[in-house]
C-alpha cells in the first residue's frame, strides 16, 4: 500500500468543480475518415499493397517514356530479345526485352497496364453507379418496386456472363469504353444485392425514422441518411471489383475478344506471350507477374479497408 | 460460515489500439457458502468484466489481468491453467447470461445441452444424464420436460429459455452461480417468475450466487449483501439493509434517489446524478465519482479514498468518512422509505 | 359546472383523439395483429403514459400515430384533423407539430452527421433558418438540453448514451412541436442518467407547454412522469386512468399483476408484499385468444371471457377498463 500523503483540514474544503466539465468529452475529436486512415495505416498488409500499387501506378505514367521505342513500334532485327538484369537497371537496351515482333516489352507492359487499369476503373465506376442506384431504390421503396427489380435481377443472374459480354463485343467494336461497359453490365448485380440488403437494414434504423418524422422527403432520406452510411461497403465493393475487372479484361483479350493488337493491354500482351511460352517465357512471365502484383495489392487494400471501415471495431 | 470465493484487489485492463482501458481497478469481495451477493453498478462500471474474469471468459488479448487474485477452493483462478479452468467452469462455477437466446446453442437440443456438462464433469452415462436433465427441467418449472428436452432453443419462449439456461447452469450442482443481468432482457411479469425461481432454487440447492445487475429492485428482492461498483472500483459494500437504509457513499445515495418508486407518490422530485461516468481510458487520479459528487472536496480530486469500515460488514470508500470531513446528511429520498 | 359543460370542456382540451386504431402487419402469409382497436384521448399539456410488455403493441401505436406506419383501420385526429388523410402543406405542418424521441441512443443519430447537422435537420427540411442564424438556433437548443457549443462539430459516437438522448430531444424540439411521442426514451440508459433525461423532459414540458405520449415498460418511471396511464396487453388497451388511481386501485387483473411484479428497491417492502405471479407467456399476436386476450393467463377468468370481447368503457369518471369483471 502506498504512503498516504499528509492530510490537512484544508483538503476537506469543498472542491470547485467546473460544471461544464461534467459534459466535456475526454477524447479528442477524430473525424470518421481520419480514424479510418489511422486504422488503415497500422495494417501492414494493406500498406504493402498500397505501396506496391503506387509504384505500379507511377510506372504506368513514366514507364512508357523510359522505354527505347513506343509501344507499337516494331523492330524485326531484335525479335524475342531476353531481358537481362543489367539492362533492366541501366536501361541501355530493352529493359524487359522484346516480343516476337521486336516491340519494346517495357513500354508495352506499362502502357498495357495503364489501359487495363483504365478499363477496370471505368468498369468499377459504372458498376457501382448501376448497382448502388438500383440497390438503394429497390431497398428503400420496397414492396412492388422491390419485387419487380429483384425478379429482373434474378433473370439477369440467370444469363451467363460470357454470352452477354460476347454479344456486346460483337455488336460494338472492342475498345476501352465498350469493354468497360460490357464488364459493368454483367457485374453490377452483386453490388445491387449487397446495397439493397444494407439499405433494408438501415431504413428501419431510428435515425432514418427520425428523419421521416421530421418530414424528410425520399431524396433527402436517401442521400443524407442512407448513402453516407453505405459508403464503406461501396468502397470495399470497388476495391474488390477492380481486380476482378482487370482479370476479366485479361481473360477477354486472351480469348481474342478484347482489344486488338497493336493496341496493348495486359491481356493482349499475355496472349502474345503465351504463343512463345516454351521458348521465350519472359514474354508471358513479366505481364503475368504484374497482373499478379496488382491483384494482390488491390485485395490487400480491400481487406485493410474492410477492417478499417468496419463499424463493429469502432468505439 | 466458510468462504467459497474470495476476490482480492483484482485489476483487469483491456489493451486497445488507442491505449489501455482500466476496466477493473482493484476490486475485492468475498462470497460465503449459500449466500447471494449482488454486484450493482451502471454499465461500464466493471461488474461484468469482474464476473467474466472469475470464469476466465475474457479473451486475452485484449484483456489482461493486471493484478490481484481470485481464491476458489484453495486455488488462485487468475493463475490456473486453461485445462484446469475447464474442469472448474460449468462444474464448480456456472454462469447465466442476460440474453438466453445467444447463450444457448441454437443447433443443439436443450436436453443435450444439459447432459453435455453432466457427462463431461460427472462422468454420467447417457441415460442417467438424460434422467437428470428431465429432473432439472422439472425443477426450473418447465412443463412436460420429457417432451421439452428434445426441442431446440428457438421453440422456447424468452422466459422458458432463461429457465432452461438456469437448468443447464445448475445441473452439475456448482458451488457458485454467477448470474449476469439474468432478468434484464425479460418482461416484468416474466422477470418476477425468474426471481421467484432463483429464490426457491437457492433454498433447495444451496449454491452461492453472485448476481450482477443494475436493478436495485431485483437486488432488494434476493440479495443478502450488496457490492456497489463505480468506474472499476468498489465504492461501498454491506448487507442489504445497510446499503438500502444506511447508505454512506454519495454514489449509492444518488442511485437510490434517482429512481422513482412505484409505492410512492410522484410528488417527490427525482435527484439525478449529473454528468456521466468517467472514461476509463483515462481514469481520474482521485475518487472517480468526485466530478459528479455534490459533496466533493479538494482531497477527492487528488487521492482515491481507502475503504473504511463502518461496521463489521459495511465498508465504504469515501473521504466523507474521514474525521476532518464535514458531516453530510444523505438526501431524504436515498434513505429507504419515509 | 354541470355534466354537459364538463363534457364540452373536456372536448376542447383534446389534442389527440385516437378512435379504434388498428395496425396489422403481413408477415409472410400470416397476419400479425400488432394493434387491434385502441381508443384513447390525449389532453393538451398532459403526459399520457403507455405501458405494457414487449410485443403488446405500444410502440406500434406510437409509430402509427406519427404516420411512420399507415393505419389498417380507425382514425387518429390531431387537433381535429385526420392524420392519415393529410397531404402536402398540411402534412408538412403536421411533421412540425408532432415529433418523436426514440429509444436507442446509439441508433437514433446518424453516425455520419455532426451534431450541428443532426439537430438542424428539421430546420433544414422546413427551411426555418440558414447560416449563422441556423447555427445560433442549434446552440440555443443544445443549451436547452444541457449541452453546449463545444459539442457542435462532434460526431454522435463521441457522446455517452444520456448525451445522445439529449441530442435526440434537441432535434425534436428544433421544429417547435406541440406534441412529442417518447418511445421508450430512457430504457436504454443507466439509472442515474434516466433521471436526468426524465427531469429534462419534465422541465421542457412546463417551459414549452408540451404534450407527451410516454411509451415505456418501466412502470415506476411511467407513474412518475405521467398524469394518466394506459396499460396495453397484446394489441389492446386494458385499462386507462389517472396514474395515482391506476396504481392505487387497479381494476383489470393484468394491471394488478403487472404492478405487483415490479420490483421495489426496498428490502422490507420486498419481503412483505404479496406478488401475483402470472403463469406462462404472452400468446402470439398472430393467433390471439378469442374473447378477452388476457384470459389465458388471467387468475380471475370466467366462462364469458373466451366468448365475448370485453367492452372498452368508462367504469368510473376517467377510469376506463376492458374486463368482464366490471360489466
Amino acid at each position: 500500500m502506498k504512503e498516504t500523503m499528509k492530510l490537512t483540514p484544508d483538503m476537506f474544503q469543498p472542491a470547485e468543480i467546473d460544471d461544464s466539465a461534467k459534459n466535456a468529452i475526454a477524447r479528442p475529436s477524430i473525424g470518421f475518415w481520419k480514424d479510418v486512415w489511422r486504422r488503415f495505416y497500422r495494417n501492414v498488409g494493406a500498406m504493402v499493397g498500397l505501396v506496391l500499387l503506387s509504384i505500379i501506378l507511377v510506372l504506368t505514367f513514366v514507364g512508357p517514356s523510359m522505354g527505347k521505342t513506343d509501344y507499337q513500334a516494331q523492330n524485326l532485327s531484335v525479335q524475342d530479345q531476353e531481358p537481362t538484369f543489367q539492362n533492366m537497371i541501366s536501361g541501355d537496351d530493352y529493359r524487359f526485352g522484346t516480343d516476337n515482333l521486336g516491340r519494346d516489352l517495357w513500354t508495352r507492359v506499362w502502357y498495357g497496364t495503364k489501359v487495363s487499369l483504365m478499363i477496370a476503373l471505368l468498369a468499377a465506376i459504372l458498376e457501382i453507379v448501376f448497382g448502388v442506384t438500383i440497390g438503394v431504390i429497390s431497398g428503400y421503396f420496397g414492396g412492388m418496386v422491390d419485387n419487380i427489380l429483384q425478379r429482373v435481377i434474378e433473370v439477369l443472374y440467370g444469363i451467363p456472363n460470357l454470352i452477354v459480354v460476347i454479344l456486346f463485343l460483337i455488336i460494338f467494336d472492342p475498345g476501352i469504353v465498350p469493354i468497360a461497359l460490357a464488364l459493368a453490365l454483367t457485374n453490377w448485380l452483386p453490388t445491387a444485392r449487397i446495397v439493397r440488403a444494407q439499405v433494408l437494414k438501415l431504413k428501419s434504423q431510428e435515425y432514418v425514422l427520425a428523419a421521416r418524422t421530421l418530414g424528410s422527403g425520399h431524396i433527402r432520406t436517401m442521400t443524407k441518411h442512407l448513402l453516407p452510411n453505405i459508403v464503406s461497403i461501396v468502397i470495399i465493393a470497388v476495391m474488390f471489383a477492380i481486380p476482378s475487372a482487370i482479370f476479366y479484361e485479361a481473360f477477354l483479350s486472351f480469348i481474342g475478344l478484347g482489344l486488338r493488337p497493336p493496341e496493348a493491354s495486359l491481356g493482349v500482351i499475355i496472349n502474345d506471350g503465351a504463343q512463345n511460352l516454351q521458348i521465350f517465357p519472359h514474354e508471358l512471365l513479366i505481364p503475368s507477374v504484374i497482373i499478379g502484383i496488382m491483384m494482390l495489392s488491390f485485395n490487400l487494400i480491400g481487406d485493410g479497408l474492410r477492417d478499417a471501415l468496419d463499424p463493429r471495431m469502432r468505439k | 460460515m466458510s468462504k467459497v470465493l474470495e476476490v482480492k484487489d483484482l485489476q483487469v485492463s483491456f489493451k486497445t489500439y488507442s491505449g489501455e482501458v482500466h476496466a477493473v481497478r482493484g476490486v475485492s469481495f468475498d462470497l460465503d457458502e449459500g449466500e447471494t451477493i449482488a454486484i450493482v453498478g451502471e454499465s461500464g462500471c466493471g461488474k461484468s468484466v469482474t464476473s467474466q474474469t472469475l470464469m476466465r471468459l475474457l479473451p486475452s488479448p485484449p484483456s489482461v489481468i493486471k493484478g490481484g487474485e481470485v481464491l476458489f477452493d484453495g486455488k488462485d483462478l487468475t493463475k490456473v491453467s486453461e485445462k484446469e479452468m475447464e474442469k472448474i467452469r460449468g462444474a464448480q462455477i456456472a454462469m447465466i447470461f442476460q440474453d438466453p437466446m445467444t447463450s444457448l446453442n441454437p443447433t443443439l437440443k436443450v436436453g443435450d445441452q444439459i447432459t453435455e456438462g453432466l457427462m463431461k464433469h460427472h462422468k454420467m452415462s447417457k441415460s442417467d444424464a438424460k434422467k437428470k436433465a428431465v429432473e432439472m427441467l422439472k425443477k426450473v418449472g418447465i412443463p412436460s420436460p420429457e417432451k421439452r428436452i428434445n426441442q431446440y432453443p428457438h421453440q422456447f419462449s424468452g422466459g422458458m429459455r432463461q429457465r432452461a439456461m438456469i437448468a443447464i447452469a445448475l445441473a452439475c450442482a456448482p458451488k457458485v452461480l454467477i448470474a449476469d443481468e439474468p432478468t434484464t432482457a425479460l418482461d416484468v411479469t416474466i422477470q418476477a417468475q425468474i426471481i421467484d425461481l432463483m429464490k426457491e432454487l437457492q433454498k433447495d440447492i444451496k449454491t452461492s450466487i453472485i448476481l450482477i445487475t443494475h436493478d436495485l429492485g431485483v437486488v432488494a428482492d434476493i440479495a443478502k449483501r450488496v457490492v456497489v461498483m463505480y468506474a472499476g472500483k468498489v465504492v461501498e459494500s454491506g448487507t442489504l439493509e445497510e446499503i438500502f437504509y444506511q447508505p454512506k457513499h454519495p454514489y449509492t445515495w444518488g442511485l437510490l434517489a434517482s429512481m422513482p418508486r412505484l409505492d410512492q407518490t410522484s410528488d417527490q422530485e427525482l435527484l439525478p446524478i449529473p454528468g456521466s461516468p468517467p472514461d476509463l481510458f483515462k481514469p481520474p487520479k482521485g475518487c472517480p465519482f468526485a466530478a459528479r459528487c455534490k459533496h466533493a472536496m479538494k482531497i477527492c480530486l487528488e487521492e482515491m479514498p481507502e475503504a473504511t469500515k463502518v461496521s463489521s460488514t459495511h465498508q465504504v470508500a469515501c473521504w466523507l468518512e474521514h474525521d476532518m470531513a464535514p458531516k453530510v446528511e444523505p438526501p431524504a429520498a436515498a434513505v429507504g422509505g419515509e | 359546472m354541470n355534466a354537459e359543460q364538463t363534457k364540452t370542456k373536456k372536448q376542447e382540451d383534446i389534442i389527440l383523439d385516437v378512435q379504434n386504431l388498428k395496425k396489422h402487419f403481413k408477415v409472410g402469409r400470416q397476419l400479425v395483429q400488432a394493434v387491434d382497436g385502441v381508443t384513447f384521448q390525449v389532453r393538451r399539456g398532459e403526459t399520457l403514459g403507455l405501458v405494457g410488455e414487449s410485443g403488446c403493441g405500444k410502440s406500434t401505436v406510437g409509430r402509427t400515430l406519427i404516420r411512420l406506419y399507415s393505419a389498417t383501420d380507425g382514425k387518429v385526429l390531431f387537433n381535429d384533423k385526420d392524420v392519415h388523410a393529410l397531404r402536402g402543406a398540411n402534412l408538412k405542418q403536421f411533421h412540425r407539430k408532432m415529433q418523436m424521441i426514440f429509444q436507442d441512443p446509439y441508433a437514433s443519430l446518424n453516425p455520419r452527421m455532426k451534431v450541428l447537422d443532426i439537430i438542424a435537420e428539421g430546420i433544414d427540411i422546413h427551411g426555418l433558418s440558414q447560416g449563422e442564424e441556423r447555427r445560433n438556433r442549434v446552440i440555443e437548443l443544445l443549451e436547452t438540453v444541457g449541452l453546449n457549443r463545444s459539442h457542435l462539430e462532434r460526431y454522435p459516437h463521441e457522446f455517452s448514451g444520456g448525451q445522445r438522448q439529449r441530442i435526440g430531444i434537441a432535434r425534436a424540439l428544433a421544429v417547435e412541436p406541440d406534441f412529442i411521442i417518447a418511445d421508450e426514451p430512457i430504457s436504454a440508459l443507466d439509472v442515474s442518467i434516466q433521471a436526468q433525461v426524465v427531469n429534462l423532459m419534465k422541465r421542457l414540458q412546463t417551459e414549452r407547454g408540451l404534450t407527451y405520449l410516454f411509451i415505456a415498460h418501466d412502470l415506476s418511471m411511467v407513474k412518475y412522469i405521467s398524469d394518466r396511464v394506459g396499460v396495453m396487453y397484446l394489441g389492446n388497451l386494458v385499462e386507462l386512468a389517472d396514474s395515482n388511481t391506476l396504481y392505487d386501485e387497479p381494476l383489470h387483473p393484468y394491471t394488478e399483476a403487472l404492478l405487483s411484479a415490479v420490483p421495489i428497491p426496498d428490502p422490507n417492502v420486498a419481503k412483505t408484499r404479496e406478488r401475483i405471479i402470472l403463469e406462462g407467456d404472452v400468446p402470439s399476436p398472430i393467433n390471439p385468444p378469442s374473447g378477452c386476450r388476457f384470459r389465458t393467463r388471467c387468475p380471475k377468468v370466467k366462462d364469458i371471457c373466451s366468448q365475448v370481447v370485453p367492452e372498452w368503457k368508462e367504469i368510473k369518471e376517467n377510469h376506463w377498463v376492458a374486463c368482464h369483471l366490471y360489466s
